[in-house]
């Protein structure tokens, strides 16, 4: 997945640190940069840009943007309180405004389709990992209580190989034990009941 | 005192290994330790760590005596051992009603969960039979500034490097069990039973991990560096 990074552009300590656990719950990879001046957004390389609507400079934006200058800037976005500045989007300066007095389900949810375009909000659940045949089969051996070594030889595949497949196979199922791994094989019919030792 | 207690009511479970029970009215927390006997930086201590996963005064904890550690572990096994782990076999091994519907279903867990039990056990009582004796020997003979040669004969070959291996073990298959009737057993016929199991999982897992932290990043540095001052060769002779 592609990393996005974000640069934050307030004085406030509390707009900082509050997007900054938004953003973490979001589980975002990438990096969030800061700064407490407009100068940055031209050579910022980040993707989204926060901007604290509340800055004194702000009106200067805009006068750069009416001379067309904003034309391949990042996605700007406005942060706000309870204003609803109308000119904000209008202006064509920033594509999204954020307002922070709304509830956090509120906020992560545009913040959601604000960047839906670059990531999915829950990682986990998108990933689906499924074992493939020869997973499959090295686990059935695995349950069954046949050591690495034994593995490689009924295979004929090295040692190496069946200690890599061991483990993608526990880091797709979420199970670490011998034990948990013969459970599994028999709920999923992979061995039989009878069978275990 | 109480303002412990709303803040984490799981922490009454870590009181009670302090001998603290419930009722203690409007004292404070130096109230309820003096009365006690308890040492009152120690107890701040451990529940603040047990509280914030980020605060562990590794260096702090390690300043306190060996014995005040080792009991308070000691402890904790015994919880484990008396209600924990029956309270949750009570729930798993169907006494109180069978949690699927297909007798293999809560075969299959009852036997895991067994298998879990045995480990754990077995585990528990090496420490406490070993472990920590051999602990408050090398403590004895470091306070009275003696040499190794002193420590009794059954502990000759011992040394507390040996011990640290056999956690891992046990802490994965606990977060399997969970993992199989989170994902892999079917919907369970009586959900309220199974609910109950994973709520004891998790709160067993969360006690186990704190308590596997002191003895791994406290208990076993701090005998580890009294060997070194009694000069005890880690290596086997």
């Amino acid at each position: 997945m592609r990393k996005i990074n974000f640069l934050i552009i307030t004085e406030s300590f509390v707009y900082k640190t509050g997007l900054r656990f938004l953003l973490e719950e979001m589980s975002v990879t990438g990096k969030i940069h800061y700064s407490e001046d407009l100068s940055q957004i031209e050579k910022s390389n980040a993707d989204y840009i926060f901007v604290d609507t509340g800055l004194p400079d702000v009106q200067d934006l805009y006068k750069q943007v009416r001379s067309g200058h904003a034309e391949g800037w990042p996605v700007l976005i406005a942060l706000t309180h309870h204003r609803k500045d109308k000119n904000l989007l209008s202006s064509g300066l920033f594509r999204h405004s954020l307002d922070l007095s709304q509830p956090k389900s509120e906020i992560l949810h545009s913040l959601v389709e604000i960047t839906k375009n670059n990531f999915s909000p829950n990682k986990a659940s998108v990933r689906e990992e499924k074992l493939s045949e020869r997973e499959k089969s090295i686990l059935r051996f695995v349950a069954l209580g046949y050591t690495n070594k034994e593995i490689a030889e009924k295979l004929f595949i090295s040692m190496h190989t069946v200690i890599t497949h061991r483990k993608n196979i526990t880091r797709k199922l979420g199970i670490k034990t011998v034990s948990g791994l013969t459970v599994y094989a028999i709920l999923n019919q992979l061995i039989d009941m009878n069978s275990m030792g | 005192m109480v303002d412990l207690v709303h803040k984490n009511h799981v922490l009454i479970s870590v009181f009670s290994r302090f001998g603290i029970s419930l009722g203690f009215g409007d004292k404070t927390i130096r109230e309820v330790c003096e009365e006690r006997g308890i040492d009152l930086q120690f107890f701040l201590e451990i529940v603040n760590s047990f509280l914030d996963y980020d605060y562990f005064p590794r260096e702090q904890l390690k300043s306190f005596p060996i014995r005040l550690i080792v009991d308070y572990l000691t402890k904790t096994h015994h919880e484990y051992l008396e209600k924990t782990i029956p309270e949750i076999e009570s729930v798993i091994s169907g006494r109180e009603g069978i949690c699927y519907g297909d007798k293999e279903h809560n075969y299959l867990l009852n036997t895991f969960f067994q298998e879990y039990k045995d480990e754990l056990i077995t585990h528990i009582k090496k420490e406490d039979e070993q472990v920590f004796p051999y602990a408050l020997e090398v403590e004895q003979c470091y306070l009275q500034k003696k040499t190794a040669e002193n420590l009794p004969d059954t502990f000759r070959n011992y040394t507390i490097s040996r011990y640290l291996q056999e956690h891992d073990d046990i802490e994965e298959k606990l977060f399997d069990l969970k993992n199989i009737i989170i994902k892999y057993l079917p919907p369970p016929k009586n959900p309220r039973l199974c609910y109950q199991v994973i709520v004891l999982l998790f709160n067993l897992e969360k006690d186990m991990n704190d308590h596997s932290r002191i003895e791994e990043k406290v208990f076993v540095p701090k005998v580890a560096m009294m060997e070194k001052v009694i000069g005890r060769k880690n290596s086997r002779q």
